[in-house]
This record gives C-alpha cells, sequence and structure tokens, in this order.
C-alpha cells in the first residue's frame, strides 16, 4: 500500500517536471546576462505573460507587467508602491507567503486569489524567489503568479521554476556537456555553476559510465524516468538521486538538449525504511493488540457502555457469567445489573469517579440472569474520551473473583470460630493453671508440712549462694541454732573442719554436691557440730530435688549417734555371743567327753566281767546285763545332748551326699543296737545327680528316724521292716521312711516332735531324737511330717533342698 | 603283730585294751604309754632300730599335755619307711564325726575304734 502511494507521488511529481521543461529556454535567457539585475527583471516582467510583480522588503510593489494590471483592473502607476497584499482576496495569506521568501529564499505554487477591483477572482499558484544583490543582500521579490485561470505559460516562467526547484536541475548538450544548472546542482556537487557549465555530465558521478547510459537513453527515448545515480560532492559526500529527464527541442523540432532533474533520494529512501518499518511495526502491534484483546476477552468479562451507561458492547465472558445472552444486554442499563448487596453510596462514588474522567477500581456484586444469583466482580472502569476531552464511552474490565469472596468468607467464618475455640481453649487453659496452681499450693502446703515436721533435719541448701535457705523443726532441734542463724550458714560451719575418715569437710562435702548435680544420690556417715561444739554424729543424704532446680539440693540428716552406741553395743554383745558359744561348744565337746569316757570304760569293763562269768550264773547274768543297759542309755543320752547343742549351733556344712552310702553307714553304726537284726532294712534310692546338703545333719536325721524304727518295732509281727525311699531332684530330695511298728496314738501326734516328749511308755529315749530330727530338718530347710497309726506303724515324710545351686 | 603301743590316759581304759589285745591276737611285745609325750620318746628311740618299732599304735585322742592329734601330728613327721610299716588305730570314747574325719586325714591312720574296745572291733586287723 505504503509503496503505491509513494510511487503515485513520484509519478505526479515527474509531471510537474514535464510542465518545468517548456520554460526552460526562457529561463536561460533569464539568467544569460547578470550584469544588470534590475533591467534584467523589468524586461522578464515585462515579457511574460502571466502576471508578474516584483516586490521590496517592506511590502511594497516595486513594478508590475500588463498581466498584473489586467488581473488586477489597476495601472500599473497606481499599483507600485501599493502594499502587495492588498490585491489577494486573503491578504493575511499574501503576507505570510512574501515573507517567507525572505526567510527562505524561495517559495514555490503558493496558492492565491487575485481580486479585480471590479470583483472578478483569479486563482493563482505564486512562484516566488528572492533577487540579491551583488554582496547578496536581498533587494526584492520576483513574484510570478501563474494563472490557471489564462492556461497561458509564460518562457520566463520556467527560468524561475528552475531556480526555485529544490531538486538540483540541469541542462545537458547533445554532447553530453553541461549547458545550465541551478543552485541546487551546485550545493548537490559543491562545484559553482561557471565551474559547471561546458563539463562533463557523467563526471559528477561515482557510476560515470552508467550516467553516459542514462543521457544516450534520454536521446534515444526522448524520456527517463527514476533513474538512479549517485552524485559526488566534491568533498566526498554522496548524495543518491533518481533522474527524470526528457530532451527539448527548438521551434523546428530538432532536439537541442536534455534538462535533467536529480531527486535527491538519500532522505526519501532514509524516510521510506522508517515508514516500512513503522508499517511493520503497526503490524505487529495491531496483530499483538489482537491477540491481549483476545486474551483479555478470554480472561476478564468486558463490557462497554455509552456515556449515559447503556451497555454497547458485552464480550462473550461476560454472557457466559451473567447467564445473559448479547441481545438482552444491549442498550440496557448498567444499573440494571447491579447487585442488591451493593451499598447506594457505593455506586454513586463509582458513578461520580468516571464522570470526572478517572478510573475507578474496585469489588462490585454482579446480578445473574434471573435476579437470584450474583457474583462478584473484581471490576475496572475507565472513561474513553473523544479529542475534546468529552467522555464517549466506558469500558469496563471485570474479573470474576465469587470464588475467592467466598472462600475468603468461608476463611474469615473458620477464623472467626478458631478464634472463638481459641478463647474456649485459653479459659480452659486459664482454669487448668487455677486448678493447677491450686493443686500446687496444696501440695507445695503438704510438702512444706512434710518438710517442717519430719522427724530427719531437712535443710535446703541454695548452689548460687552457697547457704541453707531452708531448714525445718528437726534440724534447728539437732543443732541448737535458732532458724536465723542457721540460714546464714554456708557449707562449712556446720561440720568439724575434720571428718572421722580423716578427710577434710569442705573438699568432700563439695564433692558430693558435685556428684548429686550428675543426678547421683548420696548418702554417707557425716560428723556434725551443734551450737554448743558437740560432736553429731549422721547420717547425711543429699539429693536434687524432683522438680530438677538445678540451683538448689535437699540434705537430710538423722542422727545416728544413739543408733551407732546401739550399734557398737550390739557388735559388742555379738563378739561375747560367739565368744561364749566357743566356749560353750568346747565345754560341751569336754563335758561329753569327760562324761562318756568313764561311761565307757564301765562298759568295757562290764564286758570283760560278762565274759568272765559262769553261763550257769543266769542272775548275775542278768543283773549285768540291767546294768549296760543304764550306761548304754546315759552314753544315749549324752550323745542326743551333744547332737542337740551340734545342730543348734553348727553352721550348714554344703557337701555332696550319697544317700546310698549315708544310709549305709547309718545301718553299720546301729547294727549293734538291741532288736536291730530283728527288723529288716528295704532301702530304694533314685539319684542320678548331685545332691548337696549338710550330711551331718542328714546323717542325724536317718540315725534318729531309723533308730526309732528299731527301738519302737513290733515284735508281734512277723515281717517287721523299716522301708526307706529316696528320690532325688535338683529342686530337691523326697524322703520317706515307713515301718509297721507299734505306732504313735493320733492324740500325741501334734506333741512328738517337742522337746523330751516321748510319745509311749516304752520309749527308754531322751525325749530328743524327732525333736533333733526336726531342728536338724528345719536347719536345712526342708520340711517333716508323720503319719502313724496306732499298732499300724508310722510313716515319716520328708524333703530337703538340694543346695546344688547356692554353693557357688 | 609283733609290737603294740598303747598311748591313753586312764588307766581302766588300759587294762580293758590290754585284755582284749592279749586274749585275741597275743602280740610279741605290749608296751603302754599314759601320755603322747612319753610314747613319742620312745618311738623317737626305737625309729632307727625298725625290728622293734611298733608296728600297730592304739592312740586316745582326749589325754592331757598332748591330745591324740597333735601327737598324729608328730608321728607324720617321722620317717616314711617307719610310718610306712606302722597302723595306727584311733581309741576313743567319742564318735564325733568331726573327730573322725580329722583322724583320717593322716594316711597311716587306719581305724577309728568307739570305745569300749571289743573282741570283735579287732577281728579285722
Amino acid at each position: 500500500m505504503f509503496q503505491d502511494k509513494i510511487r503515485l507521488k513520484r509519478l505526479k511529481e515527474v509531471g510537474v517536471f514535464k510542465k518545468r521543461l517548456s520554460t526552460s529556454k526562457l529561463a536561460s535567457q533569464l539568467r544569460s546576462t547578470e550584469i544588470d539585475k534590475k533591467q534584467e527583471l523589468n524586461a522578464c516582467i515585462h515579457t511574460y505573460f502571466d502576471p508578474q510583480v516584483t516586490i521590496s522588503p517592506e511590502g511594497k510593489i516595486t513594478d508590475v507587467n500588463e498581466a498584473f494590471e489586467k488581473v488586477t483592473g489597476v495601472t500599473q502607476e497606481a499599483l507600485i508602491g501599493t502594499d502587495f497584499s492588498n490585491y489577494f482576496t486573503e491578504p493575511e495569506k499574501a503576507r505570510v507567503g512574501y515573507k517567507k521568501v525572505f526567510e527562505e529564499g524561495l517559495v514555490s505554487y503558493y496558492p492565491l486569489t487575485i481580486r479585480h477591483k471590479k470583483g472578478k477572482l483569479t486563482d493563482v499558484l505564486y512562484n516566488t524567489s528572492a533577487y540579491k544583490d551583488d554582496r547578496g543582500n536581498v533587494l526584492g521579490v520576483l513574484t510570478v503568479d501563474r494563472d490557471f485561470t489564462s492556461q497561458k505559460q509564460a518562457s520566463q516562467y520556467a527560468r524561475s521554476l528552475i531556480e526555485a526547484s529544490l531538486d538540483p536541475l540541469v541542462t545537458i548538450s547533445p554532447e553530453g556537456k553541461i549547458t545550465d544548472v541551478n543552485e541546487a546542482s551546485e550545493k548537490v556537487t559543491g562545484v559553482s555553476r561557471d565551474g559547471l557549465i561546458g563539463t562533463d555530465f557523467f563526471s559528477y558521478f561515482t557510476e560515470p559510465e552508467k550516467a553516459i547510459v542514462g543521457s544516450k537513453k534520454v536521446f534515444e527515448e526522448g524520456l527517463v524516468t527514476n533513474y538512479p545515480l549517485t552524485i559526488r560532492h566534491k568533498n566526498g559526500k554522496l548524495t543518491d538521486v533518481q533522474y527524470n529527464a526528457s530532451v527539448y527541442k527548438d521551434d523546428k523540432g530538432n532536439v537541442v538538449g536534455v534538462l535533467a532533474a536529480a531527486r535527491d533520494v538519500t532522505e526519501l529512501n532514509i524516510q521510506n525504511n522508517e515508514r516500512e518499518k513503522r508499517a511493520i511495526e503497526i503490524a505487529n502491534l495491531k496483530v499483538e493488540l489482537e491477540q491481549q484483546i483476545g486474551c483479555l476477552n478470554e480472561a476478564a468479562i468486558v463490557s462497554e457502555a455509552d456515556a449515559d451507561g447503556n451497555i454497547i458492547f458485552v464480550n462473550d465472558k461476560f454472557c457466559e457469567i451473567s447467564g445473559y445472552k448479547r441481545e438482552e444486554l444491549l442498550g440496557v442499563s448498567q444499573k440494571t445489573l447491579r447487585g442488591s448487596k451493593h451499598p447506594d453510596s457505593l455506586s454513586i462514588s463509582l458513578w461520580e469517579t468516571i464522570q470526572s474522567g478517572k478510573l475507578w477500581k474496585g469489588k462490585l456484586v454482579r446480578k445473574k440472569r434471573g435476579g437470584e444469583e450474583f457474583y462478584w466482580a473484581d471490576t475496572t472502569i475507565m472513561p474513553f474520551k473523544d479529542l475534546n476531552g468529552k467522555i464517549v464511552k466506558y469500558v469496563c474490565i471485570q474479573f470474576d473473583i465469587t470464588d475467592q469472596v467466598e472462600r475468603k468468607e468461608a476463611l474469615t467464618k473458620h477464623a472467626e470460630e478458631l478464634r472463638i475455640s481459641e478463647e474456649d481453649l485459653q479459659n480452659i487453659n486459664a482454669e487448668l493453671e487455677v486448678k493447677s496452681a491450686k493443686d500446687l499450693i496444696e501440695s507445695e502446703n503438704r510438702f512444706r508440712s512434710l518438710f517442717e515436721n519430719a522427724p530427719q533435719c531437712m535443710l535446703v541448701f541454695d548452689l548460687k549462694s552457697k547457704k541453707i535457705i531452708k531448714a525445718n523443726k528437726s534440724a534447728l532441734a539437732l543443732f541448737k541454732y535458732s532458724i536465723e542463724d542457721l540460714l546464714k550458714m554456708g557449707r562449712k560451719e556446720l561440720s568439724p573442719k575434720w571428718q572421722p575418715d580423716g578427710g577434710a569437710s569442705i573438699k568432700k562435702i563439695t564433692a558430693d554436691i558435685g556428684m548429686v548435680r550428675k543426678g547421683e544420690k548420696v548418702s554417707q556417715e557425716w560428723l556434725f557440730n551443734d551450737a554448743a561444739g558437740n560432736d553429731i554424729l549422721a547420717e547425711l543424704s543429699i539429693m536434687l530435688p524432683s522438680d530438677a532446680n538445678p540451683s538448689q539440693v535437699y540434705v537430710s540428716i538423722v542422727d545416728v549417734t544413739e543408733k551407732n552406741i546401739i550399734k557398737d553395743k550390739l557388735k559388742r554383745q555379738l563378739e561375747e555371743l560367739k565368744k561364749s558359744n566357743d566356749e560353750l561348744d568346747h565345754f560341751v565337746y569336754s563335758v561329753s567327753h569327760d562324761l562318756r569316757s568313764p561311761l565307757k570304760s564301765l562298759l568295757g569293763l562290764s564286758n570283760m566281767i560278762v565274759d568272765d562269768i559262769s553261763p550257769d550264773n543266769s542272775l548275775q547274768l542278768e543283773q549285768m546285763g540291767m546294768m549296760q543297759s543304764s550306761i548304754l542309755k546315759l552314753d544315749n543320752f549324752i550323745e542326743d545332748i551333744l547332737d542337740y547343742s551340734r545342730n543348734a549351733r553348727e553352721e550348714v556344712k554344703k557337701k555332696a551326699i550319697d544317700f546310698k552310702q549315708t544310709i549305709g553307714e547309718v545301718r553299720d553304726n546301729l547294727a549293734h543296737m538291741d532288736g536291730a537284726d530283728k527288723i529288716e532294712l528295704k532301702v530304694e534310692i533314685d539319684q542320678k545327680m548331685e545332691f548337696i546338703s549338710d550330711m551331718a545333719r542328714v546323717n542325724m536325721v536317718f540315725s534318729n528316724l531309723i533308730s526309732n524304727a528299731i527301738k519302737y518295732r513290733d515284735d508281734s509281727k512277723e515281717n517287721a521292716y523299716i522301708a526307706i525311699n529316696v528320690k532325688c531332684s535338683d529342686e530337691f530330695t523326697a524322703i520317706s521312711i515307713e515301718d509297721n511298728g507299734i505306732g504313735i496314738d493320733a492324740k500325741y501326734e501334734d506333741r512328738i516332735f517337742d522337746m523330751f516328749y516321748r510319745g509311749t511308755k516304752k520309749s527308754s529315749g531322751s525325749g530328743l531324737g524327732l525333736y533333733i530330727a526336726k531342728e536338724a530338718i528345719e536347719k536345712l530347710n526342708g520340711t517333716i511330717e508323720m503319719e502313724s497309726e496306732l499298732t499300724k506303724g508310722t510313716k515319716f515324710t520328708i524333703t530337703i533342698p538340694n543346695q546344688i545351686g547356692s554353693l557357688n | 603283730m609283733n609290737h603294740v603301743l598303747l598311748i591313753d590316759d586312764s588307766e581302766i581304759d588300759i587294762y580293758i585294751a590290754k585284755h582284749i589285745i592279749t586274749k585275741n591276737k597275743t602280740p610279741q611285745k605290749l608296751s603302754v604309754k599314759s601320755s603322747a609325750i612319753e610314747a613319742l620318746e620312745l618311738l623317737g628311740a626305737l625309729k632307727h632300730r625298725k625290728e622293734e618299732f611298733p608296728d600297730y599304735i592304739f592312740v586316745d585322742i582326749q589325754m592331757p599335755e598332748m591330745n591324740g592329734f597333735e601327737f598324729l601330728e608328730e608321728f607324720s613327721k617321722f620317717p616314711k619307711a617307719i610310718i610306712d610299716n606302722c597302723k595306727v588305730i584311733m581309741l576313743s570314747s567319742s564318735d564325733y564325726q568331726k573327730d573322725i574325719d580329722h583322724s583320717f586325714q593322716f594316711p597311716f591312720v587306719k581305724k577309728f575304734i568307739t570305745k569300749p574296745l571289743s573282741m570283735d572291733l579287732l577281728e579285722d586287723l
């Protein structure tokens, strides 16, 4: 499009050149002499057919031609000295025109209308140029009025046109020599008119060959248009030009030369490029704008209202959100879409804002079709104004923010609920605090009461101030200080310098506190001094309070002075007891030995006597028998007392016991007992593992029970027996000793294990046998039970723990 | 039995023992000492005359000055060759296990007899 326009413009310009060409001959004549410019001017003026006039710098007419007289209807004499501008319909415009000439040097095609004195109007185009004196001062203006109405062309006019042209013009002879140039040509080449005339036309171009070809072409074809060449200024500056050239002929039609008009296209080219660039930019902008509008339409609710607020445009989004059809909206007032949630004040302020031409932004509630539903819109309304600043329409862009608003409302509600529940929580917390504070006070009171009334001394020691900060009643009583004195004390005052073990009190207590702070509990004997300087031996305990306040420790002091006295006494007593026990042991042993030795001698002697007595002397034999049985009874009694004594005093000696061997030894020891040969001993032993217990005591038990069975056998029964059953396990050994002897009356069963108790008249013993057996079993942590039936027999059931586990 | 030595502070017991032993075993020689110290003097005098050294010693435990265990202690210091040919029999009124165990700690103690001594108790010698 643009290029077409440019081309069209160029074509029009070419037309102008053609007209000028026809006047070129006159122009050359005009330029032929320079001696008297005024004369020449006069000649020029008066030979022109077009109205011509010269004007002084003041705007007064200095000369006119006949044509000017004709067109104004005023004589030359009357015209000269009058204001040039007076003869035009628009004098002011005329004044502007010639002033411009004085300023700029020339004016071309300046349209004016000349008024004849009788009223006839003639439209003219002025081509005006300034003429100067030798020093270059402007003398006046030659104005050539071209009368379009008369259609006449004056040849002199051409010269002016050539000079007036801004384009470099040149005439060339058929030989290619420059015959004439205008001022523009001088400028573009940097060479004076005289320097140019007579030189080769082509020599002023960067491509002379191309210039030659161009000029030849003109002569051949009569015309060349837009022939591009580049003129080189003598200073080297290049000017891109396009030549429009045509031949001109003499009266007889012979070609006399070429008029070539160069148009400087450097600027034009730049302008062209810029225009093209701008056109592209505009096209891009348009595309971008369209896309932006597309985007806007996709994203936003767009509507336009006229100055009265009636809707003149809505986009699809508007229809989609509002639920209205486009036809329903167009022409309707914006107000009808107003949501009822709106305060009127908002609408009023909105209208005031936009009517004053300002932008309005805010949130609006809009009614959907049907009026039931609403939507929230983030709204921007912009008034559009015409050139005069009058508002022609309002463009409204909205975004649906209903979701956001609802979410915000929900959030606000939620936040409110949260606030309420937080308040509740705070209330509960406050209550709890009050309650726990109450509990705390209560427990503190309880603690204080405990602390105050505890039987042992209690002190609270502050680690920072290194002072006692609390002390209870017992502490005051023990140390005999007043509470005031006690609370001034540190670690040293209550203790002597040295503890009984030789350690320095201060050093020891510092170490103790260090241990306590590491979480260890300290409890040890400590020597204190009371107010009077008396020693108090006490059990000292230091602990951290349970609330783990690391700046305090609790100190508990129990006076052990008395306790220690008792302890010492007990220790002494124990030692004495041990000594007396040892003595007793030795005593019993010695006594029993010394008692038994004479008995044994008696027994030996009596045996010798019996051996020597004649078997016929039955009386003596009977008496000796009674004597021996008495001796044996006494010996047995002594033995029982010894057994009792040993069991009571001797420690349990743990040793592996082989029951078969143990029972065998007991049987052997009892073999000489009266009646031992009359009873059958049945022994059943199940011992697969080691059994650990005290052998002497186990022996004592078997010895007593078996000897009892022998003693209290029932001679009326043929098969008197003792059935011994031993069953060992890792835990204990179960022993049963059963006989078919005379038995014990059930009424004595409870007393049978009592000391010195004898359950039958037949008994010849000490009454210690079963008592010793029971005592021995109990020493072994075992049990013994008896079942008996008179005349049927007796059964002892014994369990003895296997002490194999405690052996190591 | 070539040479039997009886050590006992009780004259009656010595009387009984002498009677039982001579009746039962008829040793070639029977020496009697009423104290362990005297017995050791005799044994010390005989320790280089192997043929005269007692082959049986009956010793009581409970005796004044030196008891039976102290005697066993001293006797164990005698030359091994002599001890090996001598059997020691404890003859005591004690039947206390502690005494029995103590006695048998000496390898030359072969028997522990609780008084009174009787014929059958000598049978296995």
